[in-house]
Formats: structure tokens, C-alpha cells, sequence
């Protein structure tokens, strides 16, 4: 009994002076500002650099690289870059391998918002070619980009560290979105905090599914128990032994599974309460399709007498659909040679000018008329004072 | 609240006259408990209502309207009242015997314990489905590209409509959505005709109606063998599928059809654990009616399971017969009432599609498809079964079961399982594989999760059956 308790102090004791071992993040920072950069960088293909106070000036007409040799001590995860852009752009980070006799650059996409400063992580570890501290490294900008390179961070995390974010983006949940009602994609696992972010972000995700690690994990478990029933014991009842032993285990991994898919399904049901059904008026959201559905229930009044009308959204997937549902009978087409009355979703492009014409990107497509109801700047209900007149059909051929 | 009551009433009017039908079909050998016959007449009442309507309105006698809905189903109502009345099946429908009873709950107090979590947990899902289902507008692709849209189409103009505004001036004739049967649609203008205008919670609200008659029938039908604890998680089991849970709390039209579905197995497997001619009979009317009732909600039942669930009916006859159990006389009886059965609820809607044209695929005709295989439909079948938790882990469960089983899960009953299960999973994807319009329906997973969709109710079912014979009967040598 003593020595039990003595070994209890001990993992006790261990799980304290975890935490601090956790703690050890270790980052190499590569410095662009004047005077602090830390590293030697050349430039390849259409590509001008310019230093500046706060970092380098990177402008390229085709595509550009930035590279450097500097030997890393660490084998990082993951990054980040911090730069400066007016547009939003996307950039690569690039390494090759010495080992590599035709010395293939391998890239990972970032991207960059527009905005001062912006600070973006990417994820390394998820992807296969990274697998080893490269010879070179850098970033990459496509054909007419400009950007204020300030600092690139590499990081590498502990065992702890990644372990717990392993936990962490198995708990991480991914929205309800259009392709939820056909498949979910499930748990899936990443070792570094900044490939949690990116979770979902590709389809399909590119890191484990757990799903998959636990089937597989699941059909060795039923190898392993077939072996010890199957060799030993009466062969009379082997399958029914085999049933006894898998059967909680599989009931474990199913209820597992079912704890973890149950949850995802709630978090969704909790966002589109919070950003819905429980919203204000004027601040209700519905997932990817924003204040839409608000929306038409402000404009779909204005053409309970119409037909049909003219309708513009952002895109037409799936507006045009959900929107003709929403109003039937009054049915939303193009023809604005023929209808009175438009319906205007989400276009900054789309304007009423000083002559009350719409203009689609200044250009007047119809007659004078007046806005009969605006539901925020680039979303409103305009009418034309006159009925247009529809032109005479073509001739027969 | 005025939705919620008007959709208790919507779905009790037409629960009622497929209670009757039940309990006349089943006649003075009633084979479904009391529980079941509520349940599968909930579940199959608003289909049986709105064909009726269908019937009567495409003969040009009523018009898509409260009355129109109303009256040919009064007139029905009348009819099988007076029938069940002068038979006096009213008095043996109340004497079901209860098979349930004959499994007492001898579970350990921590197992009961560790299923009444599941079903908290479950219950939990369940209503946070609801809230949803009931809260948040028409969003999904189908709901109001089809099932909605049509739905508010027939309320609107009064009629059957085949043709569909798309808008951006493009007009959908017969071949696209309209080829899908209209039970589910009719159901949404039935309500809207009620309430007296097109209410969403309403029109999607319904839904729920027939995932929670899925699970009950499940339930109820586990309960013909298992205790109230296994039986109970059986059916949290069937409800954990996050696909199914989805699909059953949204606006879609396969659970819909899985539950239709699955009674039609019900019945099958009923009809071949029967031990007389006479439950044997009932099994087979219901199945008949359940059958019929099941050509209505989805094209895949006509081109898939309808076919294979006859051809099982007759293999089971066959075995009856073959084992002396049936005279060829009461063969000939049994399948014609079937058959006659099937033939009143199916021709129909089965004449109005080839009379007006309409397409029997799954809103793309099968016909004059050509024939290429494609390698990244293997590749999408596997991802999905796999890789995502779709149906948590019943693809590696079933295959596991079927092999441990060896031939005894190909012998009747549960035989009748095991093909349907099998032959109708191989067939969609020989079909996604081979007809080339169709791989995309796989690739992007689409049509592939949703005709899993429709089997796994059954799969689960053969599953749980299989394990219990595993685990009573000792290997022979």
C-alpha cells in the first residue's frame, strides 16, 4: 500500500511540472523591420524588394519568391506572417529540401486579408512533403502583388502542447453548412493550434479523420480478441466469446463517436438560436446566407399583386430558388424590359442614379422610377412610374 | 401555438382513417399490437390521406382544397367504418396480444441505468432537432427547389401542378420534380389548406412527424423480441446516426421514405415469422398496403425496393409452401389479396406518371443511360463509409456481423433482411458506379448518402438480430 501511495505522489507530482514543460513553446522569428532583420533574403523571378522602416516592400508583376538559407534549430508545426496589403491576396510559404536532386519548391497556401499589420497562421505539419528541416524557405507572391512583408515566426510545439491541442480539434466542431444534410466530415485531428483553425477549411479536410483512426483501431482490437478466442477455448461457443469481448468495446467506440457527432449537432442548433430564432430583428443572421431571409420578408410584400419581377442578388445560387419559393406566385427572372417592380439583394453595384434609373456598375437599365423601400445600402425595392412596354418579337425566320 | 394545433389535428384526422384501414386489412387476425397499429397509422395516415385526395382530384372530382382534401377521405372514412363496424374487427382489434410481454427486462440495474442516459441524451438531440426543424426558414436545396415549393404550388393554385417555374424566365415541364410522387407535398398544402395560409414551422414542422414514427416503429418492433432495455437502446442507437438525425429533423423527404420503408420490412419479416395461414394473410395485406403506400413518397421505391421486397415476398411464399405451411391454394389466396392490395394504391399514381409522361428515376430517367464505369465513385463510396461518421460505425459492424453469421443470416426470416439489406446497397452502387449521369449523385455524395439513408434503418434492425442470434445459440460442429 505504501509504495501505491508513493506512486500516486509521484504522477502527482509529474502532473504539476507538466504545465511548466507545456509552457515551452519555442519560435524563430524572422525580422523584415530596418535594422532588426536576422536573416539573408534573394529574391527570384519578377520580384522587387525594397527595404522600408517597418519591413520590405515586395511588389512582383509575375511570380515572385522570396527565399532564404537559414538553418533552422527548431522543426517547426507552424508559422505566421505578419504584412501590410491593400487587397487581400493569397500568398504561399515555400521550402525545398536539399535532399531533393531537382530541388521542387513545396508551398503551402496563406490567406492575407487586406489591412495594417495582419498577422496570419498557417499549419505545417498536416502536410506530407514537410517532413524534415528544409535547405531553403521563404514566400511566394502571385503575378501583381504588393505586399509589406513585417516578420515571419516559425513554431515548433512540445509533446504536451500538441497533445492537448490534439484534444482540443477533436472537440472542435464544424458549422452547419450547405453539404451538412448529404455528409458530415466528422472529428478530425491537428497537432498545432494553428491547424485547428483551418479544421474545416478544406474539402476534404486534409488532416486524420478520427473516424478512419477509429476503425482502424476498432479492426485490429476484433484481430487481436479473434486470435485469443479463436485459438483458445471451446470452439464450440468461440463466436459467441468473440461477440462478448468486442461488443463493449464497440459500444464505447459508438458511443464516443455518438457523444461527439450529438454535440456538433446541438452546437449548430445553439448558433442558429443565438443568430436566428432568438436574434434581434434588425441582427439576424442565417448562416452562410447572412440577412437574406430577413430580407425577403421585407421585399416580398412589395409583389404579392406581381407575377413576376426583377430580381439581383450577389449570386444566383441560392438565391434566385429560395427567393422564387419565398414569393410564388410572383415569380424572379431578368426581364427588366417587361417588369415594373425589382427586388435588389446585396448589391453595391446596383444603384439608383439622379434621373431615378437603376444602374447596374453606372450603366441606367431602366425606366425612371423610385425606390419603394430600402433595406439596407445595397439591398432595396424599386418600382418604375411606367409599366415597361415589351419590344415587338423578332421576325420569323 | 395555432401551427402546433394544426398540425395535431392535421396529422390525427389522417392517423385515424389509416388506423381503421389497419385494422380492417388485418381484419379477425389482427397481428400488430395496439402501440404499432398507432404508430405505423400516424406514420403512413398523412401518405394514405393525401393519395386518397390525389385519387379524387385527378379524376376531376375535387380541387385541391380543405374540402377537396376532406370529403373524398369522409367518404373513405364512412365506408371502412361501416365495414370495420358490421365485421366487428373494432372488438379484435382492441384484443391484440402483446408478443412484448414475453420479454421481461432482466438487464442489471447498471445497464438500465447507462440506456436511460442514452435516451436523456437522445432526448436531448431530438428536441434541439425540433427547435430547429420548427425554428429557422426553408434552407436546404430540395426543400424549396421540391418538396416545399410544390407543396406551396398545389395550396396556391388549387391543383396538381407538373410544370414549375424556375425563374430567370426558364420553365421545369414533367421531367425534373415533378416526376417525384406528391404524397409529401400534398401534406404541406393539407396542412396550409387547415391553417388557411402557407406557414413554414408548419409546412417543416410535419417532418418531425415521421423520423419520430421511424423510431417508435423501430422500437415497437424490437420489442417483438428484445426487452424494454435492449429494445430502448436499439432504437438510441438507430437515432445516434448523425446523417439520419439530420435528415430526419430538416425538411427533406428520405426519412419520409425510410419510414415507409421500414414498415414494408416490418411486414416481411412479420409475414415470415408467422406460424398460421391466417397471420401469414395479414402480414401480406399489410405489406401489400404499406407497399403501395410506399410507391408514393419517392421514385426510388418504384424502381428499387418495391421490385426486391415483391420478389422476397415470393421467395418467403415459396419457403412457406416448400415447408408444407401453405397449400398452393392458400399461396394463390394470400399473394392475390397482396397483390390486389398493392395493385389498388400503386396503378394510380402510376398510370397519372406514364399518362402525363413523367420520368422513373431519381428525378433523371434511367432510361437511355449509357454505361461507364467510373473509378472515383469506389473512391467516394469508401471516403463516405470510412472516413466520415455518417453512420458512426455501422459500416464496419454490419460486414462484421454478416461474417460472423456465415449462412444463418441468409436463412429465413432474417434471410429476408440480409438480401434486402445487401442486394439493395450493391445495386445502388453498381448503379453509381456504372450509369454515368449518376456518379455524380455519389461523387458529390448526394444521392449515395441518401439512398444509405433509406437502408440503414433495416441494416441496424438485421444487425441487433443477428448479435442476439450469435449470442443465444451455441455453434454447431
Amino acid at each position: 500500500m505504501r509504495h501505491l501511495r508513493f506512486l500516486w505522489l509521484l504522477i502527482a507530482v509529474s502532473s504539476l511540472a507538466l504545465p511548466l514543460t507545456a509552457l515551452a513553446k519555442d519560435s524563430r522569428t524572422l525580422e523584415f523591420a530596418a535594422g532588426e532583420v536576422n536573416a539573408t533574403w534573394e529574391g527570384h523571378g519578377t520580384i522587387s524588394m525594397q527595404k522600408q522602416q517597418g519591413g520590405i516592400l515586395l511588389s512582383t508583376t509575375g511570380t515572385g519568391f522570396i527565399l532564404t538559407r537559414q538553418v533552422l534549430d527548431i522543426f517547426p508545426q507552424a508559422g505566421s506572417i505578419t504584412v501590410s496589403t491593400d487587397l487581400g491576396t493569397e500568398l504561399y510559404f515555400v521550402w525545398i529540401y536539399a535532399d531533393d536532386p531537382d530541388k521542387r519548391p513545396y508551398d503551402v497556401g496563406i490567406s492575407v486579408p487586406g489591412g495594417k499589420r495582419v498577422t496570419v497562421p498557417f499549419s505545417l505539419s498536416q502536410h506530407r512533403q514537410w517532413y524534415d528541416k528544409p535547405m531553403q524557405f521563404g514566400l511566394v507572391l502571385p503575378p501583381k502583388t504588393t505586399i509589406l512583408l513585417h516578420r515571419i515566426e516559425l513554431t515548433q510545439w512540445n509533446f504536451a502542447e500538441r497533445l492537448l491541442s490534439g484534444l482540443k480539434a477533436l472537440w472542435t466542431f464544424d458549422a452547419e453548412r450547405p453539404y451538412s444534410i448529404n455528409f458530415v466530415w466528422g472529428p478530425q485531428i491537428a497537432w498545432n493550434p494553428a491547424a485547428i483553425k483551418d479544421l474545416y477549411a478544406y474539402l476534404p479536410p486534409i488532416f486524420t479523420s478520427v473516424t478512419y483512426a477509429l476503425n482502424i483501431f476498432l479492426l485490429l482490437c476484433f484481430m487481436v480478441i479473434a486470435a485469443f478466442v479463436f485459438l483458445r477455448g471451446n470452439p464450440q461457443d468461440r463466436r459467441k466469446r468473440f461477440l462478448r469481448l468486442a461488443l463493449p468495446i464497440l459500444l464505447a467506440g459508438w458511443v464516443f463517436l455518438d457523444v461527439r457527432m450529438g454535440s456538433e449537432f446541438i452546437s449548430w442548433v445553439a448558433w442558429d438560436y443565438r443568430t436566428y430564432i432568438a436574434a434581434p430583428a434588425n441582427l439576424k443572421t442565417f448562416r452562410d446566407r447572412d440577412r437574406f431571409y430577413d430580407f425577403a420578408a421585407f421585399a416580398v410584400p412589395y409583389v404579392f399583386d406581381r407575377q413576376t419581377y426583377v430580381f439581383f442578388a450577389d449570386r444566383e445560387w441560392p438565391f434566385l430558388g429560395n427567393m422564387r419559393y419565398l414569393s410564388y406566385p410572383a415569380i424572379p427572372g431578368i426581364a427588366y424590359d417587361r417588369d415594373d417592380t425589382w427586388i435588389v439583394f446585396n448589391r453595391p453595384d446596383i444603384t439608383v442614379d439622379e434621373q431615378g434609373r437603376v444602374t447596374i456598375g453606372g450603366e441606367a437599365v431602366s425606366l425612371p422610377g423610385r425606390v419603394l423601400g430600402r433595406f439596407d445600402e445595397s439591398s432595396f425595392v424599386f418600382r418604375t412610374y411606367q409599366k415597361p412596354i415589351l419590344p415587338p418579337p423578332p421576325p420569323a425566320p | 401555438m395555432t401551427n402546433f394545433l394544426v398540425l395535431l389535428i392535421g396529422i390525427a384526422v389522417p392517423g385515424a382513417l389509416c388506423w381503421l384501414s389497419l385494422l380492417l386489412l388485418e381484419g379477425r387476425h389482427p397481428v400488430l399490437t395496439r402501440a404499432e397499429r398507432i404508430v405505423w397509422a400516424l406514420t403512413l395516415g398523412p401518405t394514405l390521406f393525401t393519395f386518397i385526395a390525389f385519387l379524387s382530384h385527378v379524376l376531376g372530382l375535387t380541387r385541391l382544397t380543405l374540402v377537396g382534401f376532406l370529403l373524398p377521405n369522409i367518404v373513405v372514412a364512412l365506408l371502412l367504418g361501416a365495414g370495420a363496424w358490421t365485421s366487428g374487427v373494432l372488438r379484435s382489434g382492441w384484443n391484440t396480444p402483446l408478443p412484448a410481454s414475453l420479454s421481461p427486462d432482466t438487464a442489471p440495474r447498471w445497464v438500465r441505468l447507462g440506456v436511460l442516459l442514452l435516451c436523456i441524451w437522445t432526448g436531448v438531440k431530438l428536441l434541439a432537432g425540433a427547435i430547429d426543424l420548427f425554428g429557422v426558414p426553408t434552407y436546404w436545396d430540395d426543400s424549396f427547389n421540391n418538396w416545399n415549393m410544390r407543396g406551396k404550388m398545389f395550396f396556391v393554385t388549387e391543383r396538381i401542378e407538373l410544370t414549375i417555374p424556375v425563374g430567370n424566365q426558364i420553365v421545369q415541364t414533367e421531367g425534373g420534380v415533378s416526376s417525384y410522387p406528391p404524397a409529401l407535398p400534398l401534406v404541406k398544402t393539407w396542412l396550409s389548406d387547415l391553417r388557411g395560409s402557407w406557414e413554414e414551422p408548419l409546412v417543416n414542422g410535419v417532418h418531425l412527424l415521421w423520423f419520430l414514427g421511424l423510431l417508435g416503429s423501430f422500437f415497437l418492433l424490437l420489442r417483438r423480441s428484445f426487452s424494454r432495455t435492449v429494445s430502448l437502446l436499439g432504437a438510441s442507437l438507430l437515432a445516434s446516426l448523425p446523417l439520419l438525425l439530420i435528415q430526419g429533423t430538416n425538411p427533406y423527404a428520405d426519412v419520409f421514405l425510410a419510414s415507409h420503408l421500414f414498415l414494408s420490412i416490418a411486414c416481411l419479416l412479420g409475414a415470415g415469422r408467422s406460424t398460421t395461414t391466417e397471420e401469414l394473410s395479414s402480414w401480406l395485406k399489410l405489406l401489400g398496403f404499406t407497399l403501395g403506400l410506399l410507391l408514393f413518397t419517392k421514385n426510388e421505391a418504384t424502381v428499387l425496393y418495391a421490385p426486391l421486397l415483391i420478389l422476397l415476398a415470393f421467395w418467403l411464399l415459396l419457403g412457406k409452401k416448400r415447408t408444407g405451411m401453405i397449400t398452393q391454394q392458400q399461396f394463390t389466396r394470400v399473394a392475390g389479396l397482396c397483390a390486389i392490395i398493392l395493385a389498388l394504391l400503386a396503378l394510380p399514381w402510376l398510370a397519372f406518371k406514364w399518362l402525363n409522361g413523367l420520368t422513373f428515376g431519381n428525378a433523371k430517367s434511367i432510361s437511355g443511360m449509357t454505361l461507364s464505369f467510373n473509378p472515383l465513385v469506389v473512391r467516394a463510396i469508401w471516403y463516405h463509409l470510412s472516413h466520415e461518421p455518417n453512420w458512426l460505425l455501422l459500416p464496419l459492424v454490419l460486414p462484421l456481423v454478416l461474417i460472423l453469421s456465415g449462412k444463418r443470416a441468409w436463412e429465413l426470416p432474417e434471410g429476408l433482411l440480409t438480401v434486402f439489406v445487401v442486394v439493395s446497397i450493391l445495386a445502388q452502387f453498381l448503379l453509381f458506379a456504372l450509369l454515368a449521369p449518376l456518379a455524380t449523385e455519389a461523387i458529390m455524395q448526394t444521392g449515395l448518402s441518401r439512398g444509405l439513408l433509406h437502408v440503414v434503418p433495416v441494416a441496424l434492425l438485421l444487425v441487433i438480430l443477428l448479435v442476439r442470434q450469435l449470442l443465444l445459440e451455441t455453434e454447431k460442429k
